[in-house]
């Protein structure tokens, strides 16, 4: 019954530039995950949203990029959704 | 009635004035004692003295010769000036490995260098936005996902809890 639901990551994951993707709720609990994110990461996923939400300036959801030397983490949050993307960096 | 004093003087004796001698030669006998209390005393103070110089002699602390010892010949200074050169040829050595470790940091080095800036001296990380591009992916996939969660439709398999009878 989440046949939907693992298609969807699966596409996601499988796009070009993109090394991982994670889903989690709110509470931290992995919904789904493909690629180098390790299903281990939800909860910290979710506590930095969670973060970062408490310390904005305004209503509007933050979204966290967190820059290494190859890989460049996208984490958005909308409607008790997390989503992590991991992207391969762009070597300028 | 009355009190006269008078004394018997000698015709030929002078008439005292302030020099005449108080006491009279014949009377002095303590004049050896007294000599040997003079040389007794000279003695001891000179003792005294004595043991005064020798005890500062034991406590003195020569240094008219250390300014001598303390020259440095030539030979030393040469060995000197080499050991404080390789010193410092070491303590650049060991700042050039500190550079070339700050340098490999991610997001400071050299080849990310829209990423940093230098102001007064420290190295900051400037915060790029981020891309409009991204943003609307990140949405996007949220979007779906929530959709794709949506459709999850749980199926009725019946009664979950069996009894036996």
């Amino acid at each position: 019954m989440e046949n939907q639901f693992e298609n969807t990551i699966q596409k996601y994951s499988s796009m070009e530039n993109v090394k991982g993707i994670l889903v989690t709720d709110n509470n931290g609990l992995c919904l789904g995950s493909k690629g180098n994110i390790k299903s281990n990461s939800a909860a910290y996923v979710s506590s930095l949203i969670n973060r970062a939400t408490e310390i904005s300036l305004d209503s509007s959801k933050p979204i966290i990029s967190i820059d290494t030397d190859n890989t460049n983490f996208l984490i958005s949050s909308e409607n008790d959704i997390t989503v992590a993307l991991a992207k391969q960096k762009m070597n300028n | 009635m009355g009190c006269c004093s008078s004394t018997c003087v000698d015709d030929d004796l002078i008439e005292p004035n302030e020099r005449t001698r108080l006491l009279n030669e014949d009377e002095n006998l303590n004049d050896d004692n007294n000599q040997n209390f003079h040389m007794i005393s000279q003695l001891r103070e000179q003792e005294k003295l004595n043991q005064i110089v020798q005890k500062t002699a034991e406590n003195l602390i020569d240094i008219s010769n250390i300014r001598t010892f303390d020259q440095l010949q030539s030979q030393d200074i040469i060995e000197r000036t080499r050991e404080y050169q390789e010193i410092i040829v070491r303590c650049e050595n060991q700042n050039n490995d500190l550079k070339e470790k700050i340098n490999k940091l991610p997001g400071i080095s050299n080849n990310n260098k829209s990423f940093y800036d230098n102001v007064n001296g420290f190295a900051t990380i400037i915060n790029t936005s981020i891309k409009t591009e991204d943003k609307s992916q990140m949405s996007n996939i949220i979007n779906e996902i929530q959709d794709s969660l949506n459709d999850i439709k749980i199926e009725d398999v019946g009664e979950f809890v069996i009894t036996f009878e």
